[in-house]
């Protein structure tokens, strides 16, 4: 690790930058979940179990911890005419096998879908502005994953439905995260990042007109459906979609070449889809009447959350990571912008993560963290179905030094996989007019894995 | 860089050109490398074939770069920033370095209405306060590897301040709307693009428009009950129910193509061909509504219900293909003039309800014209015209598309500043770029053929202002 001169004072910059850092600090806004979230980030953090917050040093720093942005990882692969500028390129699936179980009945599975799509992410070693600053004090990251067929997925279901909210769509959305960090002090650096999201507001205002005639036929009377032509339709709808921005503000410490310490903290964030619907809804010319409602979603609930990690390299060749962290779950809103009731608990997450360097260009990774459920058991109406999970991963890099043909530079694969053992759970109902009475049990497994190249330039 | 030099990336820089005329430098390139042309067409071919359609953006409505629309978007043959991106991503291999630009821009239209027998109408039309990204950069630069340099790589992210995106549709064609002028600039914008330069003379590109499709059903209840009907009638009550619609949605990432060809035909020379997809962005769902008949004592006990299957379709933004020829004259060093002739599909066009107009839409012909002199101190000014006439015939019937044909001039001044002391944090060559634009729409007069039926005669017009600033960093 470099050691360097303590400055003697604050530059205004640097004060300014602070003071900024210090009032998102204070306002945090809204954002979104994600499939980062709900599994983890990058080859080397997700295989390391996410306990990355004292480690965080590639481009999934912009979510684990921006400080550490300022510390890149370099490997002392050192070659001609550095860039100083990393291109990662990965490629994640995910598949969850749930169940539930009604008493004297076979287990159903339940489908929601794998989670795959790719991602990129860049990072810039710290700059110096040409000499500007006395040392290279600013550290700029880029994260973005984009899922395979949706930019953006949620679907409205109702509590009562009998769901798993985490899994239904929360690894739906694409995910665009920029981080800045700034040492601040030598061996110190504080970072920030923005998760991105937006806000959407829909009204849709117009006519329907049903004729006597199709209200009457034998279509609508045996099916119950009457399709209407286009020329029947004339919903006008004002869509206004607006930008969201969530912090993620973090802070790194190397006191010495062998310990590592960071905090980090993540703003509420969830989408907020709201408007106005109200067709006139015209009967044959005999009855009209506005059908208007209003509606309010909410969607991708994340609580705000403070990590705080401690990475230990008792040896060149052996790093290992320990994160906790605590989740403010009792802040839930469900779908319909309301706390469920009873409400979600606060939890607290472990995270640990041990990486072995073995001949130089090859590394073995090895993590776990516990996932304790926010859920309370669904006595009542209301059916969030979520389970604590313990997680394990693994996964390996191997640095090609040489790659052939005119790319001289070093080319880092990796790769890694996760196991989600999702502990069987059991919902006892009170009442007996439940249709879910007297209860239920699920469970279930979730597998992950991802393969990454790196590009340092 | 010392004042008065030439500023990176631009055509006044004759560094790496030869000085050899058209002719003797056309040809023996031609026969070393036919593939050029095979690759191009090859391109174009693709695309045309299955052409994906997407958002149109605040490009397509305003301009976007300060050089650009100050020399009234006649750019297919001069492109050599990151707006070539839009204009002619073939542009993007002419420069050799990087830059970064950040820009702002503003623009408020003023349009009115005259009905006969009504006062007028000024409709309510938003302005558009906006922020802009560009990034031009040669990948041989970017990496240190020659073998790319013949590659650039540009990117365009246009972000309206207040919003991502704002749609207003309609219900019906007879609204009297000012089609292009509600929400087109009211949208974000991601262009990226690629190009080549396959030979001293000669470079390809194409680009895509990012943006992305919202499917939304919905699924909602309205009861029908007596009780609650009569007293709504009677003006009342209130008949809304505490309704709880399902609703879904799904937003998908589409591209549409930008594809162009750069041709330094001499050195006093530029010529340039683009073609641009037709785009729009679509919302797609479903409105269906269950109906319940309930009895008269209002209780939940149904007797009769049904659903009323109602799709949604709405066009947002629509752009229609485009093919733009350009050239570019550079008589004198310090001179540059740009003419570009732009022809615009709009015949093929979709109103936001997804309905052709009864009356169809016209293909237009836009003429471009530019203009950039460059003084010895190093400021450049700039200044261009369009003539854009408008794809809408006269409405004499039920429908009210509002536009006329429009005059733009536009005026700009740039200069590059080789190092700027107070800026502490830069140290490498900044240029500075302003530029107003001013719109005006010509008096128009839609004659109604049957008032009774269809309202009375319309008068519009009005102007448009646009400005904006930039700073370009060059690295």
């Amino acid at each position: 690790m470099t050691t360097r001169a303590i400055s003697p004072c604050l530059h205004p910059s640097r004060m300014a930058l602070l003071s900024l850092v210090a009032c998102l600090l204070l306002v945090p806004r809204l954002g979104l979940a994600s499939m980062v979230d709900l599994y983890g980030w990058g080859s080397r953090a997700s295989a390391l179990g996410g306990a990355f917050t004292a480690l965080a040093d590639d481009f999934t720093a912009v979510y684990y911890n921006p400080a550490g942005l300022m510390y890149p990882r370099t490997l002392e692969t050192a070659f001609p005419n550095r860039k100083g500028i990393q291109f990662d390129f990965g490629y994640v699936y995910g598949e969850p096998r749930l169940y539930v179980q009604d008493p004297n009945k076979r287990r159903q599975a339940e489908d929601y879908g794998s989670t795959t799509g790719p991602y990129l992410g860049i990072t810039i070693d710290p700059v110096d502005f040409h000499g500007t600053f006395r040392r290279k004090m600013f550290a700029f990251g880029l994260g973005l994953y984009l899922p395979v067929d949706h930019l953006l997925y949620y679907g409205r279901y109702f509590p009562e439905e009998r769901r798993y909210p985490f899994f239904y769509d929360y690894s739906m959305r694409f995910v665009l995260l920029p981080g800045i960090a700034v040492e601040v002090l030598p061996r110190l650096s504080l970072g920030l990042g923005l998760q991105m999201l937006a806000r959407l507001h829909t009204d849709t205002l117009g006519t329907v007109h049903v004729s006597l005639d199709r209200l009457l036929s034998q279509e609508a009377l045996i099916t119950g459906r009457i399709p209407l032509e286009r020329e029947n339709v004339r919903l006008g709808e004002f869509e206004d979609l607006t930008l969201n921005l969530a912090p993620i503000i973090g802070v790194q410490y190397r006191p010495t070449p062998w310990i590592r310490f960071g905090l980090v903290y993540r703003g509420e964030n969830y989408v907020n889809d709201f408007g106005l619907t109200n067709p006139i809804i015209n009967l044959g010319d005999i009855l009209a009447f506005e059908q208007g409602y209003q509606f309010k979603f909410v969607r991708f609930f994340t609580p705000h959350q403070v990590f705080l990690g401690i990475a230990w390299l008792p040896a060149p060749k052996l790093t290992v990571s320990l994160d906790t962290g605590w989740l403010d779950w009792s802040d839930f809103h469900d779908i319909e912008a309301s706390k469920p009731d009873p409400s979600f608990r606060d939890t607290w997450m472990p995270r640990l993560g041990a990486e072995y360097r073995w001949k130089e260009v090859w590394f073995f990774r090895a993590g776990y963290f516990y996932y304790a459920s926010p859920v309370p058991e669904q006595k009542g109406v209301t059916n969030f179905l979520d389970n604590d999970r313990h997680v394990f991963s693994t996964g390996l890099e191997w640095i090609w030094k040489d790659p052939p043909g005119f790319w001289n530079k070093p080319v880092h694969l990796s790769a890694y996989l996760q196991y989600h053992a999702v502990v069987e759970r059991h919902y006892s109902k009170t009442d007996p007019r439940d249709p879910f009475y007297p209860g239920y049990s699920f469970g279930g497994q979730i597998l992950m894995g991802g393969l990454q190249v790196s590009v340092p330039l | 860089m010392k004042r008065g030099e030439r500023r990176p990336g631009r055509p006044f820089r004759s560094k790496g050109m030869r000085s050899s005329s058209f002719l003797p430098d056309l040809l023996p390139c031609l026969a070393i490398h036919p593939r050029a042309l095979v690759i191009l067409f090859g391109l174009a071919l693709a695309f045309w074939v299955r052409i994906p359609e997407s958002f149109a953006n605040v490009a397509d409505s305003l301009g976007i770069g300060a050089r650009a629309v100050s020399m009234g978007g006649a750019y297919t043959a001069l492109a050599d920033d990151f707006s070539a991106v839009f204009y002619n991503p073939a542009g993007l291999a002419r420069s050799e370095e990087s830059s970064l630009t950040v820009g702002g821009l503003w623009a408020k239209p003023w349009l009115y209405l005259r009905e006969e027998g009504l006062p007028e109408d000024h409709p309510h039309l938003y302005a558009t306060g906006a922020a802009y990204l560009g990034v031009a950069t040669n990948l041989g630069h970017l990496t240190g590897f020659h073998q790319l340099k013949p590659w650039t790589l540009g990117v365009c992210l246009y972000l309206p301040i207040e919003r991502l995106l704002l749609a207003d549709i309609p219900n019906q064609s007879s609204e009297k709307r000012f089609i292009f002028y509600l929400d087109d600039t009211q949208v974000l914008a991601i262009l990226v693009g690629l190009s080549w330069k396959l030979t001293g003379w000669l470079s390809l590109g194409v680009s895509g428009n990012f943006l992305a499709d919202l499917r939304a059903p919905n699924e909602a209840v309205a009861d029908v009950d007596l009780v609650t009907v009569l007293p709504y009638l009677a003006g009342i009550a209130d008949l809304r129910k505490d309704v709880r619609p399902r609703i879904m949605r799904d937003a998908e990432l589409k591209a549409a193509p930008i594809v162009g060809m750069q041709v330094r035909a001499a050195e006093w020379l530029f010529l340039g061909i683009t073609y641009r997809g037709k785009i729009y962005g679509e919302t797609v769902g479903t409105q269906d509504i269950l109906l319940r008949f309930t009895d008269f004592s209002g209780h939940s006990s149904t007797t009769l219900q049904t659903t009323i299957l109602a799709d949604i379709h709405y066009i947002h933004y629509w752009k229609p293909h485009q093919v733009s020829l350009g050239a570019a004259l550079l008589p004198v060093q310090s001179l540059r003039l740009a003419l570009d002739l732009t022809w615009a599909d709009w015949s093929d066009y979709l109103d936001p309800m997804w309905y052709r107009p009864a009356e169809p839409f016209r293909d237009t012909w836009t003429p471009r014209l530019g203009v950039e002199y460059g003084f010895e101190s190093g400021i450049l000014l700039r200044a261009g015209y369009a003539f854009q006439p408008s794809p809408v015939p006269e409405q004499t019937q039920e429908s009210n598309y509002l536009d006329s044909d429009k005059h733009v001039f536009s005026a700009g001044i740039g200069y590059t500043f080789s190092r700027v002391p107070w800026l502490i944090v830069w140290k490498k060559p900044l240029t500075v770029d302003g530029y107003v634009q001013y719109i005006q729409l010509n008096r128009r007069t839609y004659h109604k053929e049957n008032p009774d039926l269809y309202g009375n005669d319309l008068t519009l017009g009005g102007h448009l202002f646009h400005g904006g600033l930039s700073i370009t960093l060059h690295y």
